[in-house]
């Protein structure tokens, strides 16, 4: 028999440099130094503006201070305003803007705030603080959150305020004298619908579960239809229509004043509350030119919108944390010591009921290579929605450690780390990053090589772009932003489009854009266009002008 | 029901304990060589590399060299057997073609060596009798035999399930699922359940047995490097029992935060014979290959119907640099082909394990009942049936080519028999689980014996569209109507006595009439004896 001796001597110190420090400290330490290596690993390999999406959200915000018409009404009617709003500290200094660094560090900083919140929302239910600490190592070293958390992207962000407003919701749900927790988990769901449209899914939700919560006659109704199991706990908390009336009135006054502010600012910035809904450039817009071509899968059926929903977030996820977390969430339902389990499994999965939703409606695509008929164009789009779920993913593993016993750790413990090597022998794709460096959504993947051309010529002046298909990149060039006239620019765009060469310099016409409409198909402005400017570049779909004068 | 098993067994007296189960034993063996030497896909005759069958592969493709996997071990043992290397010259790589891989201008069969190895002396000994096709075949119906027997002590001795279970389960695997179909067949998946099954019960032996644990640990060691000589992802699937074998050989301790790792002698030094049976398999791929990683199924296919892979054309994209020497061999598993896999390996209404061996649905409704009662083995077991699944749905070929069902799930049908089992002795509704386990045994044993006397063949709709060719099992009931089947025995003996259709009947009965006599009778017989 060999014997090997770990001391307590050994590894004492470590222990008590643990116990003398909170979790919460050590959480922090960790999330912002994997972070940090993460966007330090994107910062040098060029991955921190991958996404098409990415660079938009970075020039949103940068118009609305630095633009030849600068404003707030540079935020669009279009994507919810709150990221842009905290990008525009960090965009401001140029290097932050064209790097992509403004957006890690908003992303950054929403990434360790939730890990800690993860920590905390699992210790809340668990009332294990290693379980609740091994929830979190899960959400920090999923690489799919680390690639996110390292872009402009706002996924981080609304994960941040999901993760807040549900850990005070739950706290209030546990005990519901404490109405300031109800307060807090309004104001972050405020926050949320102001990030993303999954955050108005989650206020929903909220009030749904309040709803169920104080309905007074829940139990009788069950028990008449012969349900004999209490669904609603009601041991700790009273039912009644005042209550009720009372607790909605608290929260969705400010839950659901950030839907109000976008209602309004639709309607007041560009005359239509619902601007964002149905304008040219929404995604249920988009989603009409898939459905023509026939290569909108989960339109209109359900099974379809679940399995791809389910398949994405397992992807995203990775596939034995996945099979870690179903484990877990059966073990946190079969324990009837938690109170108001169904309650709180129906708040972390809004993500779900969301995305599933929005596929079965058309209003979103997903484009996911073991799902998608190889026979579409693309076989990888939007896989990154799947990243909602990854907190959710966390907390269960953080369930099942809970209650598992020392074989059970082990096996808990070494799935995890297996997870990585399948990462690292090249089994399992960092499918969000993928679909970045890769799939539709990617800006990298789509550059021509007028993007090159423009990069190496451009020298100064204004240049005219449609920049809504996102084929050339303006932070990869030399341009700066006020030297841009976009759509948005008010009253230069609609006058460049008739007298191109009264502000610009150089004009990119891209086959189909809206510039290409009016200074190329038709023949009189195209006359105008050639006699002040140079083609200085072709290729079949886009041309560069340069004014001829200079 | 482990408490009513064990109240049982102990009301047994133990000598006659011993008699029956030595008596059972004898009845498997007669019972499963029978049934596979009645089945077994041969012709008479030596068949070496001078005879017709040999010159001629493709035509007909018929059984016993109908499909490609078959012929390509074939080939690797004829040229075993006739020049002492397992290099094809161009007569045996067409044999086995597609089957075969091109590397530095030789040719050598995409699988390890393992089966062809195992099946020379069969050969050789069917030489003398001038019968080398059909012993050299036999090798896999003798080692079925012997993993039957294996899986009725695990039955009895590891899981407590009272006899007449174990035996059910031994047959269900045996002659009820597609266990049936590879064990009459030169494929690898018999052996390697029969090795996963003598590490798994060595493994669980070592746990009990301390006078004899060298001996156990060896056999385990042993077991898991013998495996590679077989099929290369052996050595994933059998990690669930590498684990648990682990589990027994390295013991932890904790006493007032001291914590003591101790490793027993006999689980360190037995580990010399994986090093010399792994090592050899290393050995083999330098001397052959030239790098003792380098797997012959990462070679350029060579395939004289195919234009851009016969020997010249291969040849010239050598002496062009444009050939691939070699890929990494964990990149033919992608996790994105997972959902695909599993519906393919599972529920496909084509060559899924539903189609072939339903019973593996109640299976899994046995985890449900065993979730509070896990034991390290239950967990063990339940491992090896995820992890199969798991590897093989993402293979990018999970229908495993035109092989009868899904064989790559063959590994896991034993384990799922277990699993059972354990719901056969769950409490309650006895009479109907019966009734259930008859129905899913006679539907499994109809659909392997399909295979077995038809065509081992069905082929994946995917390619059935293409081609226009008939799919699922199905495609036999026309097949054995025509008479067509490749049985020696049968076509030797029988053929001219009643004709193949009345013989799958009667086959199916008797094999039906046994099982009703274990799950009806049997079980009374033994009550009595309580």
């Amino acid at each position: 028999m060999f014997n090997i001796q770990i001391k307590k001597e050994y590894y004492d110190w470590i222990v008590k440099d643990i116990r003398e420090s909170t979790p919460e400290r050590w959480i922090t330490i960790i999330s912002f130094m994997v972070g940090t290596l993460a966007t330090l690993y994107c910062y040098l390999n060029g991955y921190i503006t991958l996404y098409g999406d990415a660079e938009s959200h970075l020039n949103i915000a940068k118009r609305v201070i630095d633009s030849i018409t600068p404003g707030f009404a540079q935020l669009g009617g279009v994507w919810l305003p709150l990221p842009h709003v905290l990008l525009i500290p960090f965009v401001q200094f140029d290097f932050l803007w064209k790097t992509g660094l403004a957006g890690s560090i908003i992303s950054g900083i929403a990434f360790i705030v939730s890990s800690v919140y993860i920590y905390k929302l699992g210790n809340l239910l668990t009332k294990n603080k290693t379980a609740a600490f091994f929830g979190s190592l899960v959400f920090i070293f999923n690489p799919n959150i680390l690639y996110m958390q390292s872009t402009p992207m706002t996924e981080l962000i609304l994960i941040v305020f999901f993760i807040l407003s549900s850990y005070y919701f739950i706290l209030f749900l546990l005990d519901d004298k404490k109405i300031l927790n109800l307060v807090i988990a309004a104001f972050f769901g405020f926050l949320a619908t102001l990030s993303r449209y999954d955050g108005w899914a989650l206020v929903l939700m909220e009030t749904g579960i309040l709803f169920l919560y104080y309905f007074p006659y829940w139990n009788q109704i069950f028990r008449a239809i012969g349900i004999k199991k209490q669904i609603i706990d009601e041991t700790e908390h009273k039912s009644s229509w005042g209550l009720l009336e009372g607790r909605l009135g608290v929260f969705c006054t400010l839950a659901f004043f950030g839907i109000l502010i976008w209602f309004t600012w639709g309607y007041a910035i560009l005359g239509d509350p619902l601007y964002f809904s149905h304008s040219q450039f929404s995604a249920n817009s988009q989603q009409q030119g898939w459905l023509a071509r026939g290569e909108l899968p989960a339109y209109n059926n359900i099974f379809l919108s679940i399995v791809y929903y389910l398949v994405t977030s397992i992807s995203n996820i990775g596939v034995l944390i996945s099979l870690l977390s179903i484990s877990g969430l059966f073990v946190f339902l079969q324990n009837k010591n938690n109170k108001n389990r169904i309650l709180i499994i129906l708040l972390l999965l809004v993500p779900l009921f969301f995305n599933v939703a929005t596929l079965f409606m058309g209003q979103s695509i997903i484009f996911i290579p073991s799902l998608t008929p190889s026979t579409f164009e693309w076989t990888l789009f939007n896989v990154r929605y799947g990243v909602m779920m990854i907190p959710f993913a966390a907390l269960c593993a953080g369930f099942l450690w809970s209650n598992s016993k020392i074989v059970g750790k082990f096996i808990i413990t070494s799935l995890f780390l297996l997870q990585f090597a399948l990462y690292g022998v090249g089994y399992s794709k960092v499918i969000s990053y993928e679909d970045g460096a890769r799939g539709l959504s990617s800006q990298v993947q789509k550059a021509p090589e007028a993007q090159k051309w423009l990069e190496e010529n451009y020298d100064y002046g204004v240049l005219l772009l449609d920049d809504y298909s996102r084929r050339i990149s303006i932070i990869r060039t030399k341009i700066k932003m006020e030297d841009v006239i976009y759509i948005g620019n008010k009253p230069y765009w609609e006058e460049s489009l008739v007298n191109p060469e009264k502000y610009n310099r150089w004009i990119v016409l891209q086959k189909g854009d809206s510039i290409w409409n009016n200074l190329w198909t038709n023949p009189a402005a195209r006359e105008r266009l050639t006699n002040h400017f140079k083609e200085v570049y072709n290729s079949d779909d886009i041309l560069i002008f340069k004014k001829i004068s200079d | 029901m482990e408490e009513s098993c064990e109240a049982y067994r102990k009301s047994y007296p133990n000598k006659l304990m011993k008699a029956y189960k030595i008596i059972l034993t004898f009845i498997i063996i007669i019972l499963s060589l029978s049934v596979y030497l009645l089945t077994l896909k041969a012709v008479p005759g030596n068949i070496d590399s001078s005879s017709t069958l040999i010159d001629a592969p493709f035509e007909g493709n018929i059984p016993p060299t109908e499909l490609s996997h078959e012929r390509s071990s074939y080939a690797t043992m004829l040229a075993l057997d006739e020049k002492g290397t397992t290099e094809l010259d161009l007569n045996l790589g067409d044999l086995g073609a597609p089957d075969t891989g091109f590397y530095k201008g030789k040719i050598y069969s995409y699988f390890p060596p393992g089966v062809a190895v195992m099946a020379l002396p069969f050969y050789k000994i069917g030489k003398e009798f001038n019968m080398s096709l059909a012993f050299a075949y036999f090798s896999e119906s003798f080692i079925a035999t012997l993993t039957l027997i294996v899986l009725f002590f695990i039955c009895i001795n590891i899981f407590n399930l009272p006899i007449w279970t174990s035996l059910f389960v031994t047959f269900l695997t045996g002659f009820g699922s597609n266990f049936l179909n590879f064990s009459i067949t030169l494929y690898q998946h018999i052996p390697t359940v029969f090795l996963m099954l003598v590490a798994f019960y060595s493994s669980w032996k070592y746990r009990q047995d301390k006078n004899l644990s060298w001996i156990w640990a060896s056999f385990v060691w042993t077991a898991y490097g013998l495996s590679s000589f077989l099929d290369y992802p052996n050595l994933i699937l059998f990690l669930p029992i590498m684990i648990y074998f682990a589990s027994a050989g390295i013991v932890t301790s904790e006493q007032e935060g001291n914590y003591g790792i101790k490793i027993k002698t006999s689980f360190i030094f037995t580990f010399i014979f994986l090093i010399v049976v792994g090592g050899g398999h290393m050995y083999y791929n330098y001397t052959t290959f030239g790098n003792w990683k380098t797997f012959s199924n990462t070679f350029e296919t060579y395939d004289p119907r195919n234009p851009d892979k016969t020997y010249e054309a291969l040849i010239l994209r050598q002496n062009n640099d444009t050939l691939r020497e070699g890929t990494e061999s964990l990149g033919v598993f992608k996790e994105n082909r997972l959902i695909n896999g599993i519906y393919v390996l599972l529920f496909q209404l084509d060559k899924s394990l539903f189609m072939h061996s339903p019973f593996y649905i109640i299976s899994i409704l046995a985890i449900y009942h065993l979730r509070k009662k896990l034991t390290a083995e239950y967990i063990t077991i339940i491992s090896m049936i995820i992890l199969n699944i798991f590897v093989y749905s993402s293979f990018h070929d999970p229908w495993g080519g035109w092989a009868f069902g899904p064989r790559y799930l063959v590994p896991s049908i034993p384990f799922l028999a277990i699993l059972f089992g354990y719901w056969l002795n769950v409490k309650g509704a006895n009479f109907l689980k019966r009734i259930t386990a008859l129905l899913f045994f006679t539907y499994g044993s109809a659909v392997a014996l399909s295979g077995a006397l038809g065509r081992g063949i069905t082929v994946p709709k995917r390619d059935a569209v293409f081609d226009n060719l008939p799919t699922t099992y199905l495609s036999n009931i026309s097949y054995i109507k025509d008479g067509g089947n490749g049985s020696l025995i049968f076509n030797s003996y029988i053929s001219d006595k009643i004709t193949l259709v009345d013989f799958y009947f009667l086959f199916l009965l008797i094999l039906t009439f046994i099982a009703i006599i274990i799950l009806f009778i049997m079980p009374k017989f033994e009550k009595q004896n309580v």
